[in-house]
């Protein structure tokens, strides 16, 4: 389906741009923290929060390669949903994640488990690896906050679930970062309980992030309602479609879904059922005349229905 | 007003940042100028034994060694009663999750493999781990 204004494509290509300037800089984030990571639960916390912020960035542009795909046989409405399907899924593991990382910096804090973070010669000086971390911590920082500002806006104006997600753990990963940052300081202050305090608290920023995904991503899905994007509200698109097209006076409810950055309304009767079982076996169903229970056929108008062009009753 | 504030806090950070790592335990602190007790496993060999002077001597502490079983002298550095476990102990050890390891201080030779031999110290006692593998580190290069 490539029948998205122009405005709205161009948005869609810088979101793309930086979508593969975050997976540069995570995937350089990544390798830094791994390389000066020790025994520190907050910051071993903190660099699987980074590497799980990968997925979301790959997703977008595995989305954006699919969605765009022409409709086939056995795909008849294209594959735009294909986002909000591994949205759901990487919100499955990022929410498992988050509360196995809650419970094993819970059993640090009972065992009383005191973090060891040696020395190590860099540049022929010996330096106290946590000063190392502390800098890769606030590297980890600056990349994605910036980008996170970047990509907000445009997820908005192009309705990307995945895109919004993405941007807004990222604005969020100061936190991350000062957490990681407190832990370790924690530790050289001679505080062993600091460090598993703040993995708990980047541990419960995994969980909340995963199960704020999860929530999005289900109720399309279940073909729930279109929702605003930062929260479960229905959008306002929804009424505006449905004042519109009741004034047609057919009689019928408006019914309208998501599929992924679209939307698709319908005019089929509260209950369901909008033809029998004999209009369905006219049709030329037979013995599962019963599973037909909608057909349905877009309206023409003449003038534009809906408040702005992408409102396309079907 | 705000200015004095800054350089405040940036004196503080300063004079933290000196300090830093802090042992929770106070090891570090309780060996200097007193008493450095280390638990040995066998009778300490030489590489072993020469280490430990080493760090009592970076230490200005007197040393003495206390052999027992390995399981009470580990129970013992976790208490603090002794501050390092020496005796032929490879970086491999089973007891690594339990314990933090120094810096190698020499090979081992260990049902024919040859790895590197190390000193266990109690885990979180970051001032001491670092005061302890810099003389190591020093002995190394005279």
């Amino acid at each position: 389906m490539n029948e998205l204004p122009a405005e709205i494509q161009r948005k869609l290509a810088k979101a793309e741009r930086l979508e593969w300037w975050s997976l540069g800089f995570l995937i350089s984030i990544v390798i830094v923290m791994y390389l000066v990571m020790g025994s520190s639960q907050a910051m071993k916390t903190a660099w699987i929060e980074d590497t799980l912020s990968l997925i979301p960035p790959a997703l977008f542009l595995i989305t954006r390669k699919l969605e765009t795909k022409a409709p086939t046989r056995h795909y008849p409405y294209g594959l735009h949903r294909v986002g909000s399907l591994g949205f759901f899924l990487s919100a499955a593991a990022l929410s498992t994640m988050g509360a196995f990382l809650i419970y094993s910096s819970a059993t640090a804090l009972l065992l009383r488990e005191h973090p060891t973070i040696g020395n190590t010669q860099i540049f022929g000086h010996d330096l106290w690896l946590g000063w190392l971390m502390i800098v890769a911590l606030a590297y980890s920082v600056v990349p994605p906050v910036i980008l996170g500002r970047k990509k907000l806006p445009l997820a908005r104006q192009t309705m990307d679930k995945v895109l919004h997600t993405d941007a807004q753990m990222n604005a969020a990963d100061w936190k991350t970062g000062l957490a990681g940052i407190a832990g370790v300081a924690g530790i050289g202050m001679g505080w062993w309980w600091a460090d598993a305090a703040a993995a708990g608290f980047i541990a419960v920023d995994i969980l909340r992030d995963g199960l704020r995904a999860m929530r999005i991503s289900l109720s399309e899905l279940l073909d729930g309602a279109p929702r605003q994007l930062d929260s479960p509200d229905i959008h306002p698109l929804v009424d505006r479609i449905g004042r519109n097209l009741e004034q047609l006076g057919w009689g019928s409810s408006v019914k309208v879904r998501e599929t992924g950055r679209y939307v698709r309304a319908s005019l089929e009767p509260e209950t369901g059922r909008a033809i029998s079982v004999d209009e369905a076996l006219k049709i030329g169903a037979e013995d599962d005349a019963w599973r037909l229970i909608v057909v349905n056929r877009t309206i023409k108008m003449n003038s534009c229905a809906g408040s702005d062009g992408k409102d396309r009753p079907e | 007003m705000n200015r004095t504030r800054a350089g405040l806090m940036i004196a503080v950070l300063i004079l933290a940042a000196c300090r830093f790592p802090t042992d929770p335990d106070h090891t570090a602190q309780s060996v200097e100028g007193g008493t450095l007790k280390v638990g040995a496993l066998t009778p300490l060999e030489t590489t072993d034994r020469t280490a430990v002077e080493r760090i009592a001597a970076a230490f200005d502490a007197d040393l003495r060694i206390i052999e027992n079983d390995p399981h009470r002298l580990f129970a013992m550095l976790e208490e603090g009663s002794v501050q390092i476990v020496a005796g032929n102990i490879p970086e491999d050890t089973p007891f690594k999750s339990s314990v933090a390891l120094t810096d190698p201080i020499g090979d081992l030779r260990l049902s024919g493999e040859t790895k590197q031999r190390v000193l266990a110290v109690k885990q979180g006692e970051n001032a001491f781990l670092i005061r302890v593998n810099r003389a190591l580190a020093r002995s190394a290069h005279e």
